[in-house]
Formats: C-alpha cells, structure tokens, sequence
C-alpha cells in the first residue's frame, strides 16, 4: 500500500467519546458502584510465603454484629478455575489449605460497614505451618531443589528441559566462524503494571443468575471462570466490565476476588462488593516476571553475527497469572521465538527459557507479555556486538532484520503446519525517522570520550511485538440498525483507556458512510455482547476493529439485499450512504435504513469475525526507540533528556489516540528502565514495595516529554491498514537509555532498572576489567 | 456516628460519619459523590485530589470532620451551568484522559494552578501536577491540555468575558 485512501472519518483525530465523562466525574468505573443493600468483602491473606493450613478460627468473627458471612477453604466450592487446569498445570481454587505466597487470599468476611469489617477480618486466627520456600529461579530451576508442584519447578518443563526453547542452525558451528565473541549477562526485576484503580468487583443475585460487575480486562473469559469455580452453567453468570481503571495485561488475571463477592451474594442474597487496597492490588494482581540472561554472541569483523546462545531463568511466582493459564506457555515461547523473528537472518540460535515456580506473587501479562521480558537482552547484545566490531549500532539490526512476506517462524513454535507470509515490514523506516529526530550523527564515534563528569550520550534499541495478528485470538462485533434509525455496534471489548469505542465509531461511520453521531456502542457486557478476547495482544483496533468492519459489511448487504426485495431493485443498482438508501444510476434516495430495518421486521443486523488462525497474512509491529541522556559519573545519575519512539502503526486510525498510546508506552518503558521493579525480601519472600510511592512509577517531574513518531506505511492484514501498537512502545525504552549511557561513558549497565547504585557499581566493575558475563 | 455539615460545590451536604472516616469516604460512601477517586490510600498517588478552600488536599488523608467549615470543590462541580470549563475541553480534545482515573484530580489541581496563573510555563505546570501520579499518559498530552486551556481564559479574558 504506498498511496494511502482518503477517509471521512478514519484517520482523523476525532474526540474519544468517553472524554468528557471522564473528565467530569460521570464515567463510572466497577469501583464506583455503589447497590442498596450492599455488603463490603475484605480478604484476609497469608503472611507467609509457603504454609499449610492448620486450622481457622472464624468464630469470633462470626459472632461479630454486622457481620454477614465468613469464607474460608472450608466453605468454598471443591472446583477449580480454569478452561483447562491440567493442560496449563495451574489449577487454583478460590481458597485452599495452602499458601504459596505473601499475600495469597485465605478466608473473606462480608460485612455491613466498612469499620465492622476491618474489625471482622481482625479476628480472624490463622495456624500455619510453614514449608521450605523456593525464593530463587536459577536455584529452583534445579533438581535437587525444593519441588513446589508435583509437574515440577520449570513451568511445563519436563524434567531437566526448559519451558520454551528455540534452536535453529548450529551454534557451534556458528561459534568457529566468529572473530569476535561477547558474553555478559543481562538483569531484569519482576514489574508492577499499576493500574490507578485497584481491582475490584460487584456482584448480584437474584436467585438463578450471577451479575458481576468487575475491572477486568477480559469479561468472558471471567464470566468462564467464574461459571466453572461456582459451578454454574456460562449463561447463568453475566459480567459487565464497560470501564477499566487501566490494565496494561494486568488485569486479565483470573482474579478471584469476583468469585468471592460472587459466593457472598449467592450466600446472603445482598448484594456484594470488594475492592483492593494498593498493598492487595501489588501482592494479589500479577507482574512481568523478572529475568536474568546470560547471553553469548558471535559476530565477524566484517558484521555478520554467526551465534546467539541464551539461558533465561524467570520468577514465576507460584501461579501463572492469565485467565486462559497460558502464562507458563506463552512467555517462554514468545521470550525466544517472537523476539528473534526481528533478527531472522542470524542463521544460528540456540536459547532456553527455564520459567521456574517460586514462592513469589503471580506472574502474568504485562504491555507487551513475551518480548518485554527478553527484549532488553537482545537489544543490549546488539549493542555489544555492534561496539565489539565497530560497527553502526542501527546498521548491524538492519543487517539481519525480519524482511516484508518473510514467514512467520512463530506459527510452527505454536503448532501449526504452516508458516505464513509476514505483512509489511517497517523496521527500516522506523529507524530512519528515529535516526533523523534524534540527530543520531551526533553520538559520540567513541564511548565514553566526552570530557568531564557529566557525560552525553546517544543510544537506540529496535523492537518487535505481535501487533493483534495471533492465531489463537478471537473478536466478535455485531452491529444492529433499528427501525427508529438507530445504529449500534455491540463488542466485547472494555475500556481501560485506549478508548476503542471511538475508534470502532471511525470505522462504522466510515463504512456505512453515516456521521459518527448516529452510531452508539455497548461494550464487555456478556450478555449484550458478542465474544471478544479483551484489549490483549494490541488487539483492539486491529481485532475487534476488523470484527466491526466486517459486521458493518454484511449488515449493509443484508440491508442492500432487503431494500431490494422492498424497492423492487436489482440489489446491483443500490448503494448506502447517510442513512439512505440510493439508487446509483439517478443519485436518488429511495428509502432511509431505518423504513428498510421496519420492512425487516424490526432490525437489520450484521456480524463480523476475527478468527487469528484463519487471516490469510501475519502482521507484526516494530518500532526504533532513540534515547539522549546525560550521565553523570560520580553520583551515577541519569538524566534522559530526549526519548524518540518511532512506531510502525501501519496506519493511525486516530492519530490522537495513537500519539497518546505511544506516548504512555514509553512512559511506562522509562519507570522500568529508571526505577520500578519488585522487591522481595531474601529470607521471607515478602514483598517490600507494595506502597504506591515506593513502585516508583514515573511523575510529572521524572518524565520527559515523547517525541513519538508514526510510521504509516499500511497493512494488507486489517482493512484499513493499522496495526496494533499500544504494547510495543514499552519495551524498547530500557535497552535504548543503557545504550544511550554506554555511548556515553562506556561502561555497561547491564541490568534494569538503572539506579545510581548500579550505574556507579558498573563503573566501578569495569574500572577493575570484571566482566558480567558467564559461558551459558 | 455524627452528623457532618459539609460545604461541597457550593451547596450544603449533611452526612452521618465516624470520626475515622476520610473525606474520601464520605463522598465516594456515603455522598455517592464518585467522581473522586482513591488509589492508594495513604497520600502517594494524588487520585484523591480536591480543593479546599481553593488548594489541592488529598482527600484520602484528610478526615470528614476537618473539612466542616471549609469550602470543598470536587470533580462534580467544576463543570458550570452544564458547561464544560476549558480545562475540561482541552482534556477531551488533547486525549489527556486515558484511563480516566486520574483525570478528575488532575483537573482539579490544574484548576487550581490556573486560577493563580493563566500563563504558566511547563515548568510551572509540571510542578504544579507533580503530586498527581498518571500511568497512562506519560503526561505529555496533560500539559498540552493545561496549556491550551491556559490559553483559551487568556483570550477569553481580553475579550472581558469570564473564562
């Protein structure tokens, strides 16, 4: 697609349509819904990392006036949440006689005010029995270890194999040929997403059905798992998560805290509401699990990189925090595969992911899930290669870069017979435009050359991500034209503040040519609503907007088709526009949909799918992020003075959104580069950070501006060319500030995030030539 | 249990609280008033923010019984005769809302930064949003929206009307 069509209403920067609720306090979150009668839930949790439970003793809480029920593992259904438990080894239950780690749900009280609660939870009394604890992936990861689970500590390894793995070619071989080789080993902690507003869930019963309002990403799949830990049938269970307080894939969680209020409302008939504090939102959400990598790479003199070996050892925590159990599949996997289809052209890979069960918090999605855990080695290795040998940094990427109708290698590590072709391929521009903002020509020819303590420096990292293109995903859209002229597309989709809804009013309008004010949504209402996975995957645009495409199509052939029959015209000389329907030889209205959907007997209604596995082409997302940072080597500090993120967006269906979503993307890659990540305690396994201050997310004062570019060269896999790109601008952030800061100084700072502390311990390293590598 | 008399946009509130309660309880609670927000409870995420008497407090550590007596403005007032204030507009407009869920306290105390200054500088903005947490935005749109409301009072006033 090089010449791209004009459009009314795609592409323009048309106004979100929740702005203005959100901005006056009207837009209602799950937090916010306040039912008559309602009880307040509260959790009690575990203070240790791994214990059996000896006994509870809830009667002092019982007999606690206010107090309208008690739930421990003894009063909660023998069933376990989950699509399929065996096949994803997890297998939790609502409460059980055991804890696995610091803040693990045991027991919940419901009570009438929030004063008799706190009391109520008080007197709950726990005995414990403690068990040995494993605190250390790479330890756990051994034989001799602890065994937490009876499939083991590696995450759907068999025993001595990795959870995920991808060997092409031959490294020995590729190790010969080398004339440089580079070994280090790269660092990252486990990360908080942070959603501003706490999880959080309402639930209603009426007897028969089960209504809960919960701040999820994912309303069927909770709706799923809340049938199957209730033991109710799906369509007694209907969950409504219309507004998100933010999510970043930490809030498709199995999240538990809806079959809690769900069993409490089942229980007293009163309505039912918990909602976290900050402390039970960090402990009980999920984080991107940390990673360290230890990394050895062989490149020629002349830039051809001849091996990469990899060994990454992850925290997992005990459970896997996805809806669908696929954590422990879907990171190792994407960890290794997604992450060198971007250097496809590096013939020899050989790379074990050993995700190991510690007695830690979830791990789970986080913006970008599989390459934000394994991008900052890769992007550092390029770094060190390119350095080794002399070579331009963005010229050595290139050099070995994914190609446009390349295939795409990930559809076999999945398990499927055939690869397909890979659409558009915008790398090199994304490169080139990042090189041009940032004045890359500036950067110092020698590291570390600048005179003085404060040092500046220049630094870049590529990126790719699944842009909504996977084959496992699903979005359903359904668009209805009533009698009365009103148009609405229904779909699964919430709002965590991508704002889909205005996006998908783009594309109806666009496509029924009607102003954007006759169209209405109604979304991630399970009962209004079709199927939809949830804003996963940077899938909203892409899936679901397709879906709305694709619904809006067949209602209009279905409304071509009826004014036919209606008018007495062949279905060939009709066409839609403004409502309207045309005759096209004499530009004449005929009839207006709305007396079409009355000749219908009431409605005109279209439906539209995407189904990932049956698309015909795979699209991948790719950015180049471009940092500027100053260095100063005698306290270690680090101030980044410019972050350029330049995406390949394919095109921006509302640039406004898009800017905005790269924007906070980066945002969120500079708290992981800067200052965020998880802190356990060695001996106990409490977290230590839980606080909101303490997560140390980015301020107003911290973050600099963006400078976020779009790259818009089309895409053959969505019908008006975008990709997804609200995960991608994460992830690039951190190895670009490591490498703008080894272009300064020219030391490495191989692990994140980048605190003064570990700025100036790597000073200090390589002053004494230590190097942090070890032989894999 | 007391009986609490609140002075809430501009109009008189009466509410049976504990003498624990927040004010954040009480209007997310007891008032309904829902627009305000809470995220972490203890003063570290500025979700909460309201006005008192005209200065940003959070509303998640200031008690009910000490907001007797003073003039609380929350979210649900700013708007004026149904109007949208520009500081409203421009957030709209800019996507400075993402999520939302920060977005009544950043446009509160962006109220309150441009009551006292209709032509900050971004230093001054940043300063004055700097006790707002966002995790959405990386704030970039945020100041644009606080800059073009600025903007919007300052030809608003040369005009003479009310901005």
């Amino acid at each position: 697609m090089t010449q791209a069509p004009e459009y009314a209403f795609v592409g323009q920067r048309v106004r979100p349509a929740n702005a203005v609720a959100k901005g006056t306090g009207a837009h209602k979150y799950t937090a916010d819904i306040n039912l008559p009668g309602m009880l307040w839930v509260k959790v009690v949790r575990s203070p240790h990392a791994r214990a059996r439970i000896r006994a509870i003793h809830t009667e002092e809480a019982r007999a606690l006036p206010g107090v309208a029920a008690v739930l421990t593992y003894q009063d909660v259904p023998d069933r376990l949440w989950g699509a399929n438990p065996a096949a994803t080894q997890e297998g939790e239950r609502i409460f059980s006689d055991q804890v696995n780690f610091v803040g693990e749900a045991v027991a919940a009280v419901a009570a009438e005010d929030l004063d008799v609660l706190e009391e109520a939870a008080n007197r709950i009394r726990v005995e414990y029995e403690p068990l040995p604890m494993v605190l250390d992936p790479e330890q756990g990861a051994r034989p001799e270890a602890v065994q937490l689970h009876a499939y083991g500590n590696v995450v759907q390894g068999a025993p001595g194999q990795p959870s995920g793995q991808n060997k092409r070619g031959d490294v020995a071989r590729g190790f010969a040929e080398a004339d440089v080789v580079v070994e280090r080993t790269y660092r990252q902690l486990s990360v908080h997403g942070v959603p501003h507003e706490p999880r959080g869930a309402v639930a209603q019963w009426d007897g028969q059905r089960l209504t809960v309002w919960q701040s999820t990403q994912q309303p069927f799949m909770i709706r799923n798992g809340l049938a199957a830990v209730l033991g109710l049938a799906q369509d007694q269970v209907r969950v409504i998560a219309t507004n998100a307080g933010g999510g970043f894939g930490i809030k498709n969680s199995p999240s538990l805290e809806g079959a809690i209020v769900g069993l409490v409302a089942m229980q007293t008939g009163r309505p039912a509401k918990i909602w976290y504090t900050r402390e039970e939102e960090t402990l009980d959400g999920h984080v991107r699990p940390g990673f360290v990598h230890y990394v050895k790479a062989g490149v020629t003199r002349d830039g051809r990189i001849t091996a990469v070996q990899v060994r990454s050892y992850g925290d997992n925590g005990y459970w896997g925090g996805n809806t669908d159990g696929a954590t422990g599949i879907a990171i190792p996997r994407d960890m290794c595969v997604n992450v060198m289809e971007l250097y496809n052209k590096i013939a020899n890979v050989d790379w074990e992911v050993y995700l190991v069960r510690t007695n830690h918090p979830r791990a789970g999605a986080y913006r970008a899930r599989g390459t934000g855990e394994a991008i900052f080695a890769i992007e550092c290795m390029m770094e060190d290669l390119a350095s080794a040998i002399g070579a331009d940094p963005c010229e050595l990427r290139l050099r070995h870069a994914i190609r446009t109708g390349d295939q795409a290698n990930i559809l076999k590590a999945r398990g499927f017979a055939d690869t397909k072709p890979v659409t558009i391929v915008a790398f090199p521009d994304c490169l080139a435009e990042g090189q041009r903002a940032i004045g890359w020509e500036r950067r110092n020819r020698e590291p570390g050359s600048a005179a003085g303590p404060i040092k500046r420096g220049i630094g870049m990292a590529g990126a790719i991500h699944v842009a909504g293109s996977t084959p496992s995903l699903v979005a359903e859209c359904r668009l209805t034209i009533d009698a009365a002229g009103g148009i609405r597309l229904a779909n699964g989709h919430p709002d965590q503040g991508s704002e889909l809804q205005t996006t998908l009013k783009q594309i109806v309008a666009e496509t029924l040519r009607m102003p954007m004010s006759a169209i209405s949504t109604i979304n991630a209402d399970t009962d209004e609503c079709p199927f939809d996975v949830g804003p996963i995957s940077s899938g909203g645009a892409f899936r679901t907007g397709t879906a709305a495409f694709r619904a809006t199509e067949a209602a209009k052939a279905r409304a071509i088709s009826l004014a036919a029959e209606m008018l007495d015209q062949p279905e060939g000389a009709l066409a839609i526009a403004d409502g309207q329907i045309w005759l096209e030889a004499t530009n004449e209205p005929l009839a207006t949909l709305a007396e079409v959907a009355a000749f219908a007997g009431g409605t005109i209604v279209g439906e539209g799918r995407y189904v990932g596995k049956d698309e015909p082409v795979y699209t991948y997302g790719f950015a180049g992020t471009f940092a500027e940072v100053d260095v100063d080597v005698e306290t270690g500090g680090i101030d980044v003075r410019r972050l350029v993120c330049a995406v390949d967006v394919g095109r921006a269906l509302n640039p406004e959104i898009v800017e905005g979503q790269i924007e906070g993307g980066v945002a969120q890659g500079f708290g992981t580069a800067m200052g965020e990540g998880m802190h356990y305690d060695p001996r106990s396994g409490a977290t230590l950070n839980q606080w909101f201050l303490d997560l140390k997310t980015p301020t107003t004062k911290d973050m600099p501006r963006v400078e976020a570019i779009l790259i818009e060269k089309g895409n053959e896999g969505h019908p008006f060319g975008a990709k997804g790109c609200s995960e991608i601008p994460l992830v690039g952030v951190a190895p670009a500030i490591r490498n703008a800061v080894f272009n300064a100084t020219g030391v490495h700072v191989d692990e994140i995030p980048m605190t003064p502390d570990r700025v100036l311990a790597a000073i200090a390293q390589e002053a004494t030539g230590a190097n942090g590598g070890r032989a894999p | 249990m007391a009986r609490l008399r609140l002075s809430i946009n501009d109009a008189i509130y009466e509410a049976d609280a504990r003498d624990n309660w927040t004010l954040n309880d009480v209007l997310r609670n007891v008032l309904d008033l829902t627009g305000t927000k809470r995220s972490c409870d203890y003063g570290g995420c500025g979700a909460c923010t309201v006005l008192m008497d005209g200065l940003p407090i959070y509303s998640c550590v200031t008690l009910a019984t000490n907001a007797e007596g003073h003039r609380i403005q929350t979210i649900e007032g700013v708007q004026q005769q149904g109007e949208l204030r520009p500081i409203q507009r421009a957030f709209a407009d800019r996507y400075a809302a993402q999520c939302g869920w920060c977005t009544p306290a950043m446009i509160m105390a962006s109220t309150a930064l441009l009551a006292e200054n209709t032509n900050p500088s971004e230093d001054e903005i940043r300063d004055a949003l700097s006790g707002v947490l966002c995790r959405c935005t990386g704030y970039g749109k945020i100041i644009l929206a606080v800059e073009e409301a600025a903007r919007e009072m300052r030809a608003a006033a040369e005009k003479g009307g009310r901005p």
